[in-house]
């Protein structure tokens, strides 16, 4: 079963994603900073007609919950990456790596300390390859 | 004035926006890198071969500025991929010599020391300018360095 980017079906699975992730458990488990934040941009022409945002719950290894906010909620969490629906898509079918992407002001870190998270780069990148693990449909393929 | 500015039209840039963040969250937050980061007089070019993205660092004393691509001829640039570029910032830098060295027993400073050596015999990573401005590099690199 394949489910809809972005939606709370998709946020559902993709904490159950993370914590099915036996890298991340190990490259997140010194990570106490607090909630991550992934911001789609909105993209009327695939139905996102604004910003929306997950949530990540992680703490230790762990992802404790995922959900699938506004954007201005989103904003509330200690880190948040940002990036167009496109470029989330190329993440999530890994045709970007997300450490080129955050070079290429594909992926943009809006919020947060940078240090942190460069201390954290293998948690974060397995946060990010944990998105490929998702059944995903995407709205502009049908 | 802040240490760390953007020069006109590198916000379009990524990496550079990257680096201006780490460098002055880095600086902000370990006060004794600004020791360092005062000696620093010169640029440094960054290349991220396989991102095909490029950023020099000017550094006067009391500034950085950071520039989109590669600006006239600098004094040391360092090239790589993307990744083993990231990775030079992790890095462990040993608290009194002040170089990257692991502790003893430390197997993920091991690891990230044996990663950044195994990058550079595959040639994944290069440094221009080193013989000729060595407290340049070492200083770039404690400077970035976010262990230490």
């Amino acid at each position: 079963m394949a489910f809809d980017f972005p939606s709370a079906a998709w946020t559902d699975a993709y904490k159950d994603a993370i914590n099915a992730n036996a890298n991340y458990k190990v490259a997140g488990k010194d990570w106490t900073h607090g909630a991550v934040a992934m911001v789609v941009k909105a993209e009327p022409s695939v139905g996102i007609a604004e910003d929306l945002g997950m949530i990540l719950d992680v703490h230790a290894g762990e992802c404790r919950g995922c959900r699938l906010v506004g954007a201005s909620e989103a904003q509330d969490a200690p880190f948040v990456v940002q990036a167009s629906y496109a470029q989330w898509k190329a993440v999530i079918k890994r045709e970007i790596d997300p450490t080129k992407a955050l070079m290429q002001g594909k992926l943009k870190l809006v919020k947060g300390h940078m240090p942190t998270m460069v201390k954290y780069v293998q948690s974060s990148k397995e946060l990010v390859e944990s998105t490929s693990r998702v059944p995903t449909r995407f709205p502009d393929e049908g | 004035m802040s240490l760390v500015s953007l020069a006109p039209g590198a916000d379009e840039n990524g990496f550079a926006c990257m680096i201006a963040d780490l460098l002055g969250q880095n600086l902000e937050a370990n006060p004794h890198k600004q020791r360092d980061f005062k000696k620093m007089r010169g640029s440094v070019a960054v290349v991220a071969e396989d991102a095909d993205v490029a950023i020099t660092l000017v550094f006067d004393g009391r500034h950085a500025t950071i520039h989109s691509g590669i600006l006239n001829k600098p004094d040391v640039t360092v090239r790589g991929m993307a990744e083993v570029i990231m990775n030079m910032s992790n890095l462990p830098i040993a608290k009194y010599v002040g170089l990257p060295l692991p502790r003893l027993g430390n197997p993920t400073e091991r690891a990230a020391m044996d990663d950044m050596l195994a990058a550079m015999k595959r040639g994944e990573l290069h440094t221009h300018g080193l013989l000729g401005h060595a407290p340049l590099v070492v200083r770039f690199t404690r400077v970035l360095s976010v262990n230490g």
